[in-house]
């Protein structure tokens, strides 16, 4: 949770009690294989993707409308706060609402309705999120530069290829709408999520979002501090480490799988940056109506309550996430296999969740 | 089917038990103040654990002159060659403080409880 110590006086999170790390990576393990045991034999779960935004473009004409009015010393607060931590919670809550909130899409209006290239799929969008956690996390000043990049390249994007360029192009959007398919306000979840397209790039997402994610706890440590390694490095590190792993427990099996780690990536949004939307966020509303001596009220982020939504989160993420893919394994294994081939991304997933617990207690 | 339901219903239990963590006695600060020496030009940052309430004593020294600051803290204090930055206050809540020397130097993390 470091997001803002340099640009604000931000104070973090407390560790995590160590008791409370072990107790919950043993919950997480007991689960995972009790639900190998004792979950269905064939796969239950048929795709069914929820229905249609409503797309309506006045909507991203008054949010275009209202950024051109944020007073500039807002913008950091706004894009690290509410675009990155609040639209991925609202997303979780409501369903893929940046879809609906982008005002770079007004470019859609115009576009020239070429057909997006298959091959690129997802690419430019885990090339974009990179990019950004990159800024995020090793380099906020350079925020400006990557706004006013992003925004030339999407209003290009959208151009040309119209909206199948947000869909599968934009990473704020292949965000949103990933973690928009938990939304229990949109049909049942795991439908939503088996209906994931697999497209090019998919794990690519994926494992930048968990590893940024993973990297913005270690490289505010202490410990990784000593170390003095370039944190460019570390960030790289964390996510080549996530796609090797991942790759390595499924195989070949790596796309059609990728969607069952989306409910592991909420968990760790939510537990990682809980107390940053709820304390910071209120800043961050106060500098958008130009008050900049606001004093953001305390009591969301007591240490009880933090430490309670981070292990409920990353639990909550880890079970879902476990069901998902003993769905789809069922689908793509053959009969003979179906319980051996499901223990090594079962193995790794209580990896990912014992180690983000970890970091919780370590950062 | 039924089974599957019951089992996830005792996790979410189990899990919600795991995560209510005991309720810390309201610590008194102990008398004494936490003192700690620093230094901006070869910096080893540790976790350092201390009491809410209790006050601290930073002494930071430096050969380059540099702004030390605490982050959610605000006090500030300049180290120049010879002249240590000297930072006391009390934090009078809990979490995790970090003391870096500007731009990003991390100095010490103060844990309070």
């Amino acid at each position: 949770m470091t997001v803002l110590a340099h640009g604000v006086g931000a104070r973090h999170d407390l560790p995590l009690p160590l008791d409370l790390v072990l107790q919950g990576a043993a919950v997480a393990l007991l689960a995972s294989f009790l639900a190998l045991g004792v979950l269905w034999t064939r796969p239950r779960f048929a795709a069914v993707e929820p229905g249609p935004e409503r797309d309506w473009w006045p909507v991203r004409l008054l949010v275009a409308v209202g950024l051109v009015l944020v007073p500039a010393q807002a913008w950091p607060h706004l894009v690290f706060v509410l675009l990155w931590v609040g639209v991925a919670v609202l997303s979780v809550l409501l369903g893929p609402v940046w879809r609906v909130l982008n005002p770079l899409r007004l470019a859609t209006r115009v576009t020239l309705g070429r057909p997006y290239p298959h091959r690129l799929g997802h690419w430019p969008a885990a090339l974009g999120l990179l990019a950004f956690t990159w800024v995020e996390l090793v380099s906020p000043d350079a925020l400006p530069w990557f706004l006013v990049a992003h925004a030339v390249v999407n209003v290009a994007g959208g151009v040309v290829y119209g909206g199948a360029w947000f869909e599968r192009a934009d990473g704020f959007e292949v965000f949103s709408t990933l973690l928009g398919r938990l939304s229990p306000l949109r049909g049942n979840p795991f439908r939503a999520l088996a209906a994931t397209p697999v497209r090019p790039g998919l794990v690519a997402v994926v494992a930048v979002l968990l590893g940024s994610t993973a990297f913005d706890g270690i490289g505010s440590s202490p410990a990784w501090e000593r170390l003095s390694v370039p944190d460019t490095v570390g960030l790289s590190a964390a996510v080549a480490l996530v796609a090797g792993s991942y790759l390595a427990a499924c195989r070949s099996s790596g796309g059609p799988l990728a969607h069952s780690m989306v409910p592991i990536i909420a968990g760790y949004v939510v537990a990682h940056y809980y107390s940053l939307l709820a304390v910071e966020g209120q800043r961050a509303v106060a500098l958008l109506f130009g008050v900049t001596g606001f004093a953001p009220h305390d009591g969301p982020a007591s240490p009880v309550l933090v430490a309670s939504v981070q292990v409920g989160a990353v639990l909550a993420g880890h079970l879902v996430a476990v069901v998902s893919a003993h769905d789809r394994a069922l689908r793509l294994l053959p009969p003979g296999r179906h319980l051996t081939g499901q223990v090594p991304l079962l193995l790794l997933m209580v990896g990912y969740t014992a180690g983000g617990l970890a970091l919780l207690f370590a950062g | 089917m039924r089974i599957a339901h019951a089992l996830l219903l005792a996790l979410f239990v189990l899990a919600g038990c795991a995560s209510t963590p005991p309720a810390s006695p309201p610590a008194s600060p102990p008398a004494e103040p936490l003192v700690l020496r620093l230094s901006a030009d070869e910096p080893s940052p540790q976790r350092v654990e201390a009491v809410r309430g209790q006050s601290v004593e930073l002494t930071v020294t430096s050969e380059e002159p540099v702004d030390v600051h605490v982050h959610g803290v605000d006090v500030l204090a300049k180290a120049e060659r010879g002249k240590p930055a000297v930072l006391a206050f009390t934090v009078d809540r809990t979490g995790t403080f970090d003391v870096e020397a500007h731009p990003d130097t991390l100095l010490v993390r103060l844990v309070v409880r």
